[in-house]
């Protein structure tokens, strides 16, 4: 711990206490305020495309995408939660892309998702068999993808 | 670091599509409150480009209580005005809507036009619904008294669209609209599902400079404490914060209103700086869009049988039997999507499995069925034309 010099014992108490109140505050203004972690940003970004896609607007949908992949850009790949919402978002963008007709870059999407999050599954309950079917081919791309890496 | 003037130029794209949404889907009347002058300026000046397709879009002239309105709205549009003016611009309207289209009356400032006028608009309203749409302007200082005041003599009901907050129902709305067909409501519940908030948050901006200059304080308070540093695991990741000025007054809308969604999704990550800097910023929430195909079935066409794809609609599910002519079939590209997924079938034929968009399908009620996998089966029938185009299930 830094001395500072001249200082009394209850100036360093008090700077203590400070040290321990403000970041507390500080937290606390961003929780309360706009200030939220940018992820939270992402979160949102991914609840809206789902909303769309729900809604059967897949073009809204596909702006959404593009620039919520904007907003993940800046984050290291490795970091915490990063590659679950960034293979989340591929897929989002495969469906709206395969609704669209779209196939060769809905299976390039979904293998982007694969390569994000390796563990990726598909529930044949849940996923339309339209993009079912894109799914080994976009294992097969997502593997090339990691050899040649 | 993005520029202001794309900042604005989403703002303006976001609330456009709320209008447009609101004009060409929902078929209301809008007040749009604003704030700012520029902005009202700049959205609705592309609010003509941007519905350029649906509606006809043109400024209410000016008239003295005394003078017909009906005659300048004629020439603005370019018709014959006859004898009868009210009721050229009625045969008008309602050609108008006939084709798919309609028209649609900006009221700059609405609060400034005189209560004769009003009512004559109300009861123009009352007589080309619903083929003419009103879109009147007031300012965010006006309070639901002031909105009430020029709302009452008009007589309609109509969806508030703010730039500054959520939309909302007018006071107007509490009772009746004589003129507004039933679905207004529903309609009035899916405006207010999208949350839009546009334009420069001041209000704010103080309590986000507090925020900031704690986090400046507690930077350097730590720094002294023995290199302290907050939210160690936030800041690894956390993008880099670019100052970023805003200019004082407003840029012009760009030539192509719709900025690419890539500039419009970064701002974010060069907001906090700009509050920090006190300069205001342009921010669009939008709130999750929900389905709308519960309203847009047309209680109507659920009664009428159901059509055979790629074939003209029936006269007798006509919205407007007094027309003079029969619509011409346009083929409307429509977009389908299921919670999980479902087979679809429309009007009896098989056409996959959503999710599915661009299915050219001709105007008019259709009847479409999905079968859930496990094995739930729905169906609706929406009156499909170029609003119309989307529907989801369940």
């Amino acid at each position: 711990m830094l001395r500072l010099a001249g200082s009394t014992p209850t100036l360093r108490a008090r700077t203590r206490a400070w040290c321990a109140v403000l970041p507390l505050a500080c937290a606390w203004a961003a929780s309360a305020g706009d200030l939220a972690p940018p992820l939270a940003q992402v979160d949102r970004r991914i609840d809206q495309i789902e909303a769309a896609l729900a809604a059967a607007h897949f073009r809204s949908a596909l702006a959404l995408t593009r620039g919520a992949a904007v907003l993940l850009d800046p984050f290291a790949p490795a970091a915490d939660g990063v590659a679950s919402r960034r293979a989340r978002l591929e897929l989002l963008t495969a469906t709206a892309e395969i609704a669209r007709g779209r196939r060769t870059q809905a299976r390039d999407h979904l293998a982007s998702a694969l390569r994000a999050d390796p563990s990726l599954e598909l529930s044949e309950r849940d996923t339309s068999p339209r993009l079912l079917a894109l799914l080994p081919d976009a294992r097969q791309l997502a593997a090339r993808a990691e050899t040649t890496r | 670091m993005i520029p202001a003037r794309d900042h604005r130029a989403t703002a303006v794209e976001v609330a456009l599509t709320d209008l447009e949404r609101a004009l060409c889907r929902d078929r209301c009347h809008v007040v749009v409150s604003a704030s700012t002058g520029p902005a009202k300026a700049l959205l609705l000046g592309a609010l003509a480009e941007r519905v350029a397709g649906v509606l006809r879009v043109i400024p209410l002239p000016a008239a003295d209580p005394g003078d017909d309105l009906c005659a300048p709205i004629l020439r603005e549009l370019g018709e014959a005005c006859g004898d009868d003016a009210e009721a050229s611009l009625v045969a008008v309207v309602r050609r108008l809507a006939s084709q798919g289209s309609a028209l649609a009356l900006v009221a700059g400032e609405a609060r400034a036009l005189p209560e004769p006028l009003l009512r004559r608009l109300g009861r123009l309203c009352a007589l080309a619904r619903p083929g003419l749409r009103l879109v009147l302007v007031a300012d965010a200082g006006d309070g639901r008294d002031a909105i009430s005041a020029f709302m009452a003599p008009l007589g309609i009901g109509a969806v508030k669209v703010s730039l500054d907050g959520p939309p909302q129902r007018t006071a107007s709305d509490d009772r009746p609209a004589p003129s507004a067909p039933p679905r207004v409501a529903a309609h009035g519940d899916a405006m207010r599902s999208r949350a839009i908030r546009v334009g420069a948050r001041r209000g704010r901006a103080p309590r986000r400079a507090r925020a900031a200059l704690l986090g400046v304080a507690v930077v350097a308070l730590g720094f002294v404490a023995a290199d302290r540093t907050l939210l160690p695991a936030q800041r690894a990741v956390a993008p880099p914060r670019v100052p970023h000025h805003a200019p004082p007054t407003a840029p012009a809308l760009p030539s192509k209103p719709a900025p690419p969604p890539e500039v419009a999704e970064a701002i974010a990550p060069v907001e906090l700086a700009s509050v920090a800097l006190g300069v205001a910023t342009a921010r669009v929430e939008i709130a999750p869009i929900t389905p709308i195909a519960v309203a847009a079935v047309d209680p109507v066409a659920a009664a009428a049988p159901p059509a055979a794809l790629e074939e003209p609609p029936e006269p007798a599910v006509s919205e407007a039997p007094a027309e003079p002519e029969a619509p011409p079939a346009r083929t409307v590209r429509v977009s389908l999507n299921a919670q999980p997924w479902a087979h679809i079938a429309i009007d009896g034929r098989d056409v996959g499995v959503t999710p599915m968009a661009d299915l050219e399908l001709t105007e008019g009620p259709h009847r479409f069925r999905a079968r859930f996998p496990d094995g739930r089966v729905m169906e609706r029938t929406l009156r499909v034309d170029a609003v119309r185009d989307h529907l989801s299930f369940p």
